[in-house]
């Protein structure tokens, strides 16, 4: 596969919508984006900000106010249906209802653009189903029926028709709006892994931002105002362009860990917190939860957190005395009563 | 995650599976022939049923009563009923694939109301009146306009429910829709009707309960041959019916022109729903009751295998109504679309019972 061209591009894209009387709705502009094979891409942006707009309008299912959508070098407008379902195959939101399709026959429509006018299957095209479903996991409810499945199985399932699609770029709009944690990392995994191993460049939309910071390749940060910023998550965290993406009052994005935590309350009595490494982070979590502010300077007490044989211990020590607990449940039970005596 | 156990890996042969359902077909097959000799057998005079074969197979017979009473009465009506049977309900099934929704039909939506607004303006536009007799004697000319205004009449209903329907999501709501459509295409007829003389509206009125009878060889034709198209038209979309059960966007997605496979769904439900409700009047619940008998009966929403069963279904399901409107045994008739509804409409109760959540009737 060619490496050295990308598989889509954007140029001075305009996306949004042409509502009555020719009036068009702007969502972003002047968008300037590329996919490579071999990519995961991810799509990030708060509710509203377009999104599926522009997955919908790189998926071809609607089209751009202006500027132009290049699929492997040539204007997405100059492939008939058929040849771009040949080359980029989406995966949606949305909750598919065909109760009574099996999840083999499901996977097979995936085939619908190589084959006939009547749908039959070649061997070859059987040996792309099978790939599909072995890549996916699926092969345990191969034979169930659509209805029988979690969401879970079923995005999977969905996944699985885009691969059998044999496409170099897939598009995924949310696919993980559904699912429960186990499964969203899953589908992230098999996503990320199927970059790696085929070179397909993956694009997908997500509110996964802790996963999305963890597998994609890169992101695209859109925000509410319809900018675009492009990079490798580490870079867009660090310049504090996601932070910035996700702005909002009342919590703020804590580069060291990652991940949104919630204002802490500066108000609060101070805590002098030390300890073993595995242990401060949750503890910390649990004190600034309950508005402690974590200092050493005029602390009303120290806490230190400890493995002893094993297990994890508490240990508290105020002006006059020093007590143990087992839990953060208990350590939090004595701190609160501890500053409702002051 | 752990490496599942390697049996697990295995895919069971799909033959092993779905084998069985290769029999089903040839099956339907042999009853639609025995429901057919059988539905020729039985009426005011039972006629043996090696007679009827001898007659059928086209080596005449020694009674003559009998011979004039199988080809010019029962032959043409049993044909009809196969044929009927075969087109209301493959445009029933198209309808729900079309609208993805399982209490879509012909009747249901208004599209045979559509159809005998096409019949009323040719019989009553030409100063006559839409009655069973009046239509027998229309030449093949003419019978081909009424087909024309007919099928036009349902695809105009279609389009409007389409229309309408695209935007609603509530699968009750655009029942509702089909149903108001066609309380106002038949007010118009009757608006037609109010103007027309007594006897004629006697005549129309027995026109919408709908009989296979009235059907002559002429008109046989012309009704097989449109049929005939439309199940061609439907065959030939089963890719399509099959991608769109994931929806439109998805069916998009895969390579599917989706504008251009709805006018053919469009075009093919229009000239099934509308030639047949032009010769036999407005048949109900065939459409909505034999896809879901047929996908119970087969397991399976491929619309390749669907579409050629649902029509032996049909076949059968109209024989067996058309024995059962003789009355076998008695001089009587019952209305074709009287016996259809009593069996029909149960049929669809227990489908929504059973199946409990509709959105998985597929």
């Amino acid at each position: 596969m060619n490496t050295s061209a990308p598989l889509l591009s954007t140029q001075a894209l305009a996306i949004g919508y042409t509502g009555r009387n020719q009036r068009k709705r702007s969502v972003a502009e002047s968008l300037a984006l590329d996919l490579w094979p071999g990519q995961l891409v991810c799509l990030l942006g708060p509710n509203g900000a377009g999104k599926s707009t522009l997955m919908r309008t790189l998926a071809g299912l609607q089209p751009p106010l202006s500027g132009q959508i290049l699929l492997n070098g040539q204007p997405l407008a100059n492939f008939n249906p058929t040849e771009l379902a040949q080359r980029l195959s989406l995966v949606l939101a949305e909750r598919v209802e065909a109760g009574n399709l099996s999840v083999h026959e499901l996977i097979a429509l995936g085939r619908t653009p190589h084959t006939g006018w009547l749908g039959k299957l070649t061997e070859s095209d059987l040996a792309q189903v099978q790939k599909a479903i072995t890549a996916t996991g699926t092969q345990k409810f191969a034979y169930r029926r659509i209805h029988q499945l979690s969401d879970g199985e079923r995005q999977k399932v969905m996944l699985a028709r885009a691969l059998a699609q044999d496409t170099n770029l897939i598009l995924l709009d949310e696919p993980t709006a559904h699912l429960d944690l186990p499964n969203r990392v899953e589908m992230m995994r098999l996503l990320h892994q199927l970059t790696r191993q085929t070179q397909k460049a993956i694009l997908l939309s997500t509110h996964e931002l802790d996963l999305a910071l963890q597998m994609a390749d890169k992101l695209w940060l859109l925000d509410a105002q319809g900018n675009m910023a492009v990079g490798a998550p580490e870079d867009l965290v660090l310049s504090g362009m996601f932070e910035a993406t996700f702005a909002k009052a009342g919590f703020y994005f804590d580069r060291t860990t990652g991940a949104f935590m919630m204002h802490p309350d500066e108000q609060g009595p101070a805590i002098s917190l030390l300890g073993d490494e595995r242990l401060l982070f949750w503890t910390r979590r649990a004190l600034q939860r309950e508005g402690f502010r974590i200092s050493q300077e005029n602390s009303v007490a120290t806490v230190d957190a400890t493995y002893q044989n094993g297990n994890a211990v508490w240990r508290c020590e105020q002006t006059d005395r020093a007590s143990l607990f087992v839990s953060i449940e208990n350590l939090l039970h004595a701190l609160k009563s501890l500053t409702d005596e002051r | 995650m752990g490496k599942p156990p390697s049996q697990f890996l295995e895919i069971p042969d799909k033959n092993a599976v779905y084998g069985w359902r290769g029999l089903i077909i040839p099956v339907l097959a042999v009853l639609v022939i025995v429901c057919f000799l059988l539905d020729i057998a039985f009426g005011s005079v039972s006629i043996p049923l090696k007679e009827v074969a001898r007659i059928v197979a086209g080596q005449g017979s020694e009674n003559v009563a009998w011979l004039y009473i199988v080809q010019k009465i029962r032959l043409p009506k049993a044909i009809t009923a196969v044929i009927v049977g075969c087109g209301l309900s493959v445009s029933g099934l198209q309808m729900q694939a079309l609208f993805r929704n399982p209490l879509a039909g012909p009747s249901e939506l208004g599209i045979t109301a559509g159809a005998g607004l096409g019949v009323a303006v040719v019989m009553l536009g030409g100063g006559g009146s839409a009655s069973l007799y009046a239509i027998r004697q229309l030449g093949i000319a003419d019978s081909w306009l009424l087909v024309f205004m007919a099928s036009l009449g349902s695809a105009l209903v279609l389009l409007l429910v389409l229309s309408i329907g695209g935007r609603l999501r509530d699968n009750i709501v655009l029942l509702i829709v089909g149903v108001m459509i066609g309380t106002i295409t038949l007010a118009i007829v009757s608006i037609w009707q109010y103007f027309s003389q007594p006897e004629e509206l006697q005549e129309y009125l027995m026109w919408t309960f709908g009989s296979l009878g009235g059907v002559v060889q002429t008109h046989l034709y012309v009704l097989a041959i449109v049929v005939a198209l439309g199940l061609i038209v439907a065959f030939s979309s089963s890719k399509a019916l099959n991608v769109l059960l994931l929806g439109e966007n998805y069916a998009r997605s895969m390579g599917l022109n989706v504008a251009r496979s709805r006018l053919l769904i469009l075009i093919s439900t229009s000239l099934l729903t509308g030639s047949i409700t032009a010769f036999c009047g407005p048949i109900g619940f065939v459409g909505i009751a034999v896809p879901h008998l047929t996908r119970s009966l087969l397991d399976t929403s491929d619309h390749r295998l669907l579409i050629p069963a649902t029509c032996l279904v049909g076949a059968i399901l109209l024989l067996v109504c058309d024995g059962i409107a003789q009355l076998p045994g008695t001089q009587a008739v019952l209305p074709i679309s009287v016996v259809t509804s009593l069996l029909g409409a149960p049929v669809v109760i227990w489908i929504i019972v059973r199946r409990n959540n509709l959105r998985t009737a597929f």
